[in-house]
């Protein structure tokens, strides 16, 4: 049962990335906005609107600078292109489709189909370190986000200078919480790896 | 973010003398299932002052600051430092701004972040410690730390307050106390929220 579930999840990714990202409807704009629709009202159902809200935060500056580059590039029409800007646009609604679609089919598999599907030790106990971070690590970056910006040297300024070592504390604020959430969760799960017995 | 609108906060025209306005009336927080009942408009003052905030466990106290009390400062952009409970969780964004804005550290360990960060933090005038004493054995440090500069200091601590009071009246010109009391009913649970002159 777990077998099928895992290999129906990595199936309709791989279908998904066929068809939209290297395939035939890639350049179907107006299904490609439709299916960004569906992908938010999933997502807002699957967790909450508050992430569906954090995701289009994370993604918008991506997204704003790749159509932003599309428009420079068009402007100079580069390399004698003149659809970049269109270009742009398509991808800059591909990649948030790839990104979201990811983040809700994989959220289907839980650390109780880990355990169960059959695979290595190793990439078992790593597979479950990541997905035990990466849960950890989205709920700490919303906070760490509000911490940094709250901070009374940031107050008030919003010029690239201060943005940016806002973003780099945040990055680094992230990458030292990581780290340390690794740490411990590999730590956890070796010692009850070694101490708990299996009952058979 | 819950139950946040503009009516339930006042506008102040003098910043300096009252911090934040918190109307009179019923603020429901649904997601906790509280209701904090306000008989009167609360106004936190500057000034050098310090509240207590102070309610048997499970009174709502974190959730008042984190949801009212916070959210209404931020809102009208008024400079602050909260030190939550969960202050393993956050040494890690305080250790990152004092390393990437190359800020003087006292040490790397989390009582010593915290101190580093309040220090730092000169441009705020209002300081929230929630049960810092939990991590931290005195709050005597952190006021020294930041005495010069805030004007509103609002905590909650379970140690005997008759000892934060007597470290707290050299530096803060008023004492008061907000009391909240819950009334348990079927469903939400409201709570009283009263407040007290103490100096």
């Amino acid at each position: 049962m777990v077998t099928a579930k895992i290999i129906g999840l990595f199936a309709s990714i791989i279908l998904f990335f066929w068809l939209f990202v290297f395939g035939p409807w890639y350049e179907a704009a107006t299904l490609q906005g439709v299916l960004l629709g569906l992908l938010l009202v999933w997502n807002t159902r699957k967790f909450s609107r508050a992430d569906t809200i954090a995701a289009a935060k994370f993604l918008g500056p991506f997204v704003f600078m790749l159509v932003l580059f599309g428009a420079i590039f068009q402007f100079f029409e580069l390399m004698g292109r003149t659809d970049w800007i269109q270009d742009s646009l398509i991808k800059g609604l591909v990649f948030p489709n790839s990104f979201l679609f990811l983040k809700i089919v994989l959220s289907y598999i839980t650390y109780r189909d880990l355990i169960l599907f059959p695979m290595p030790s190793e990439l078992r106990t790593t597979l479950i370190i990541i997905k035990a971070a990466l849960a950890k690590g989205g709920r700490a970056l919303r906070r760490f986000k509000q911490d940094i910006e709250d901070f009374p040297h940031f107050h008030g300024k919003k010029t690239i200078r201060v943005r940016l070592q806002m973003y780099g504390s945040l990055i680094i604020a992230a990458y030292m919480f990581l780290y340390y959430e690794i740490e411990t969760i590999t730590l956890v799960l070796a010692n009850k790896q070694r101490h708990l017995r299996r009952d058979t | 973010m819950h139950n946040f609108s503009y009516r339930i906060f006042g506008f102040n025209k003098d910043t300096y003398r009252t911090m934040l306005t918190i109307t009179k009336g019923d603020h429901h927080l649904p997601t906790h299932g509280l209701t904090y009942r306000l008989d009167v408009d609360l106004r936190l003052q500057g000034e050098k002052t310090v509240y207590f905030l102070r309610g048997e466990n499970g009174a709502g106290k974190s959730s008042f600051l984190k949801h009212f009390v916070v959210p209404g400062l931020r809102l009208q952009s008024t400079p602050f430092l909260y030190v939550g409970q969960d202050l393993a969780m956050q040494v890690y964004p305080m250790r990152a701004v004092l390393g990437v804005l190359d800020l003087p550290r006292s040490g790397p360990s989390p009582q010593e972040t915290v101190l580093s960060w309040l220090e730092t933090g000169s441009a705020a005038r209002v300081l929230i410690l929630d049960e810092y004493d939990k991590y931290v054995a005195e709050v005597a440090p952190a006021v020294e730390k930041t005495g010069a500069f805030i004007e509103t200091l609002i905590m909650v601590s379970h140690t005997a307050p008759e000892d934060a009071e007597q470290t707290l009246r050299h530096t803060f010109s008023h004492g008061r106390e907000l009391f909240l009391h819950k009334h348990r009913n079927t469903g939400t649970s409201h709570v009283q929220v009263t407040e007290r002159v103490l100096w």
